[in-house]
């Protein structure tokens, strides 16, 4: 931990600290998980930009079915690749400090693949692809299962659910908060 | 962010932040922008409601400060619109920013938004910068008490927060477990979770117990032995019931402890020198404790203490169910998005390993279609014909019959093997024929309570209910099986245990009561426990894993369908709170009991962790945690209701035996409540006289009734105007969408005739 620590200054520390939901002691180690995605590249330059095939390696991001759709969310230049701070940004949002607003917040943004502030009928049908993994539902199924979130989410019936209607969704949901972290 | 563009948004934001930096005012756009935007794409409009339009830039590209909408409603953040005109779409985006012109701050307040930046769905970079302009701004410094407060504030923050920290790192087990959820994900953890926080409880409820009964009564008993034990004998009474005591004391004094096998194997059974330790009602004596210059009944304390017992759990488990009450309520209220949950909450970003992601993919993927089916099921019942609903009607009601036989069956077979072994009790065995005869019921018990299950498993195939419910079944059928088998045991016991015994004799010699009836109840019931662990060991280690071997070294198909096995969690919970429930029902006579169910759930804990992680593989069914929990809360709570009839009844209704224990020579525990009252103050009688009589009780009843009437209609209201205010949304949803539609529909018009005037002006000019 010495030698991670010397690539910070206090000041960084103490910034990295007010601005997420970690102390300074899981920040390093933060830093320490991401460096052992590209040792060499981010001993040089502590807050080196890791492309998103080298992000995916995180064990987590690895099996996620969403992994590229998180990294493409918090890359600060928007083509998935990451730098330390926004890795750092990535981990306080799942970390188990982060209250269910703000959570609720980032997974509607990972679940709106097009970018259109709508989760709409492509982006369930993307999500539910994506969680169903290998296996397949057929045509008919996939239709019905949508049609089901739509009859109880969709509150204006518009046929997508916008943000207020995703966040009641998650205000009713148990286990988003525990089921929408990593744990360091 | 370049600096040019904060420098245009600045100049653009003025116009709002003179006229007062309301929050609505960010969301309604500037006319130019209406008609640039209509212009360019007249279907657009919907992007410029106010409702869509403060969340329409938290998506965009980089030069887009994102708002939050429950952020609008704080003054300091203004926001500010401007239009991005260079851009391909053009797209009216909003920014929101810390509003520096109005900054009256003082430094608690930026201290607070510097907190609150961690909120923001913003880069790191963005969030800095924000800080710095936050800390450069200038602040007024608080002054006297307002400092004091703040300071306060501040440190309570930072103690909490470093509290969280050094407390999720000094947790025991936490490490291990959180390493578990990488490969098992949160439903399973928050399964250890909550049983860690059993053990923890269950060691703390011990402790109490230890503390204020069981090391008072032993400093007592060797004061007592220093001291000289003439005067006892000294007296002359020749009342039965003075003899019975030095009868069972003789008898439990000629087990001395010494060290050969009969020691252990009276260890094993409770029997023998172990039942003149504290484990057992038998060794407290009917003294009085001298206590700040008054004498107090050693009985009383025994009772309070066992009584706090129970408290202690009762007062956790109502914490814990009312968590999960609300969640149970607002599931069958229909206020429960399933499939929504299932989409949005469904997976785990825990999970870290390939094999346990295939199998949430596919345990997702079963559980949709297990959902659709279900649906499409009720969907179809309406077309069901007569015949086949009959058809399945009779045979539900053949397997409920069958089940109800089985369970009759091994009620008797429990019943007669106790019986059995009372009878041979009184014939001379070996160590080992002893030991074989004193466990029968225990083995008989545990071994029903392991596979009588599997029988009604095969059973339940037949009843085509679908998978939850027969899930549910299943277990609930487990639950009713695990419960009556006790209960035929407490029964027997309490039939030996009720017979009144002539004036003449210390036990009734016609029911062949054991001479302390009580240390005989402790005795079955520390059998069960210790057999139920040896079990629970013999299956993990001798049984699965070497299914798990065969599986694993084996793939014919045989070997996969014996080896394979699956984490069933249902099954450990009722294992977990069978344990509990016979401890909370024997502890008021084995005090020390509580302790060595600690014991046992510790082991069991590692047992079921072994059983999770080496012998299964990872769950193909999704436990979702609140539900794990829920029904954890359910059952434990079922058991100690029931656990507490027991308990009760041999409290209020059976004589405590002449010969041992604090109550010997009363004819009922609780009696011993009513004399101490005797001694008390008066104004304390007349209050509990006061409690306990029709004038109190009643008014009381009656309003809980009232109470309870009341909340059941708002709630019935709520759930009405629920109901109403959705449709209501749903109309305006329709409302609104026509209204933009005919909107566009008029720009439309209104643009072609524009163009069709300005054609008709252009024409001429050419001609």
């Amino acid at each position: 931990m010495g030698q991670a620590q010397s690539q910070f200054s206090e000041e960084e520390l103490q910034d990295y600290e007010d601005l997420t939901y970690f102390s300074k002691r899981e920040v390093l180690k933060v830093h320490q998980k991401f460096k052992a995605l590209a040792p060499e590249k981010v001993g040089h330059n502590k807050n080196a930009k890791l492309s998103m095939s080298k992000i995916l390696q995180y064990p987590e991001l690895k099996v996620n079915p969403f992994g590229e759709r998180i990294c493409q969310v918090f890359s600060a230049s928007r083509d998935g690749d990451l730098t330390f701070e926004d890795f750092l940004d990535m981990m306080s949002v799942f970390s188990s400090y982060c209250p269910k607003p703000v959570k609720a917040e980032h997974a509607f943004r990972i679940f709106d693949f097009d970018g259109d502030d709508m989760l709409g009928l492509s982006d369930l049908r993307q999500v539910i692809d994506r969680i169903t993994g290998p296996q397949h539902l057929s045509e008919q199924e996939l239709q019905h299962f949508i049609q089901n979130i739509l009859e109880e989410a969709d509150l204006d019936d518009d046929g997508a659910l916008s943000f207020a209607e995703f966040e009641h969704i998650i205000d009713r949901a148990p286990d988003f908060a525990r089921a929408f972290s990593m744990h360091l | 962010m370049s600096g040019g563009d904060r420098k245009k948004r600045a100049d653009r934001g003025e116009g709002w932040e003179e006229a007062g930096a309301e929050f609505y005012q960010e969301s309604y756009p500037g006319e130019m922008d209406l008609d640039h935007v209509l212009q360019k794409d007249p279907h657009h409009l919907a992007t410029l409601l106010p409702s869509k339009h403060t969340r329409t830039t938290t998506a965009r590209k980089k030069d887009t400060k994102a708002t939050l909408r429950r952020r609008t409603s704080t003054r300091s953040y203004c926001g500010t619109v401007r239009q991005n005109t260079t851009g391909v779409n053009n797209e009216v985006q909003v920014s929101i920013m810390p509003d520096l012109s109005e900054n009256l701050s003082n430094e608690e307040r930026t201290w607070e938004e510097i907190m609150k930046l961690k909120t923001l769905p913003v880069s790191m970079a963005e969030k800095k910068e924000m800080k710095a302009r936050l800390l450069s701004a200038e602040t007024f410094r608080l002054q006297g008490l307002d400092q004091l407060r703040w300071q306060k504030k501040k440190c309570c923050l930072r103690l909490k927060f470093y509290y969280n920290q050094i407390n999720s790192f000094f947790s025991i087990w936490e490490l291990k477990l959180r390493r578990l959820e990488k490969d098992c994900g949160t439903g399973i953890v928050s399964f250890f979770t909550f049983f860690k926080s059993l053990i923890f409880l269950n060691y703390a409820m011990s402790w109490f117990i230890i503390k204020l009964l069981v090391i008072p009564v032993y400093f007592l008993q060797k004061h007592k032995i220093e001291e000289n034990d003439i005067a006892a004998d000294n007296d002359n009474s020749t009342e039965i019931i003075d003899f019975c005591p030095i009868i069972y004391q003789n008898i439990s004094n000629s087990a001395e402890l010494n060290f050969d096998v009969g020691t252990v194997f009276s260890f094993i059974q409770g029997t023998g020198w172990i039942q003149s330790t504290p484990l057992f009602y038998g060794m407290y004596p009917a003294e009085s404790i001298p206590l700040f210059n008054t004498r107090i009944n050693l009985a009383i304390i025994y009772l309070v203490v066992l009584m706090c017992y129970h408290a202690g759990f009762f007062i956790d488990l109502a914490k814990k169910f009312k968590k999960s009450f609300k969640q149970r309520l607002l599931k069958n209220q229909g206020q429960f998005y399933l499939y929504c949950n299932l989409a949005f909450s469904s997976w785990d970003f825990s999970i870290a390993s390939k094999k346990a992601a295939l199998a949430r993919h596919k345990s997702v993927f079963s559980l949709v279609r297990e959902f659709l089916k279900i649906q499409r099921q009720k969907d179809d019942k309406q077309h069901q014909t007569t015949d086949e609903s009959c058809k399945l009607l009779v045979i539900r009601f053949t397997v409920n019959l069958i089940v109800l036989l089985i369970y009759f069956c091994s009620a008797a077979i429990v019943y007669y093997t106790i019986q059995h072994c009372t009878l041979m009790r009184d014939v001379t065995l070996n160590y080992y024929q002893t030991l074989l005869n004193e466990y029968l019921p225990a083995m008989t018990i545990v071994t029903l309570n392991h596979l009588i299950p599997l029988i009604f498993n095969y059973f339940i195939k037949f009843e085509s209910y679908n998978a939850f419910c027969t899930q549910h079944l299943s277990f609930i059928r487990a639950i009713i099986l695990r419960l009556l088998l006790v209960s035929v045991l407490f029964f027997s016991i309490f039939t030996v245990a009720s017979c009144k015994p002539n004036k003449s004799e210390c036990v009734s010699s016609s029911c062949k009561t054991p001479l302390c009836w009580e240390v005989y109840f402790g005795q079955q019931i520390y059998k069960l426990l210790i057999f139920n662990l040896v079990v629970e060991i013999l299956l993990t280690f001798f049984i699965n894993f070497p299914r798990k071997l065969l599986a694993s070294h084996m793939s014919n198909n045989f070997a996969q369908f014996i080896g394979n096995q699956t984490f069933n969690v249902r099954k450990h919970i009722l294992d977990i709170a069978y344990i509990q429930m016979i401890c909370w029902s024997t502890a008021f006579y084995a005090p020390l009991l509580p302790m060595l169910t600690t014991f046992v759930l510790f082991i069991t804990f590692f047992l079921k962790k072994f059983a999770c992680v080496v012998n299964c593989a990872p769950s193909a069914s999704l436990y979702p945690a609140s539900e794990l929990q829920s029904l954890f809360v359910f059952v434990l709570s079922s058991f100690y209701i029931f656990s507490i009839i027991p308990w009760a009844y041999s409290v209020l209704e059976i004589m405590p035996s002449k010969s041992c224990g604090p109550f010997r020579g009363q004819p009922s525990v609780w009696l011993i409540f009513s004399q101490a009252l005797h001694d008390f103050p008066s104004w304390v009688k007349m209050f509990a006289q006061f409690c306990s009589s029709s004038w109190f009780v009643m008014p009381i009843i009656v309003t809980l009734v009232l109470l309870l009437y009341y909340y059941y209609s708002v709630s019935i209201a709520n759930q009405k105007m629920v109901l109403v205010l959705k449709k209501q949304l749903i109309l305006e949803g329709h409302d609104k969408q026509f209204l933009l539609n005919r909107l566009s529909a008029f720009i439309r018009q209104h643009q072609e005739k524009h163009k069709a005037m300005a054609r008709s002006v252009d024409t001429p000019r050419i001609k």
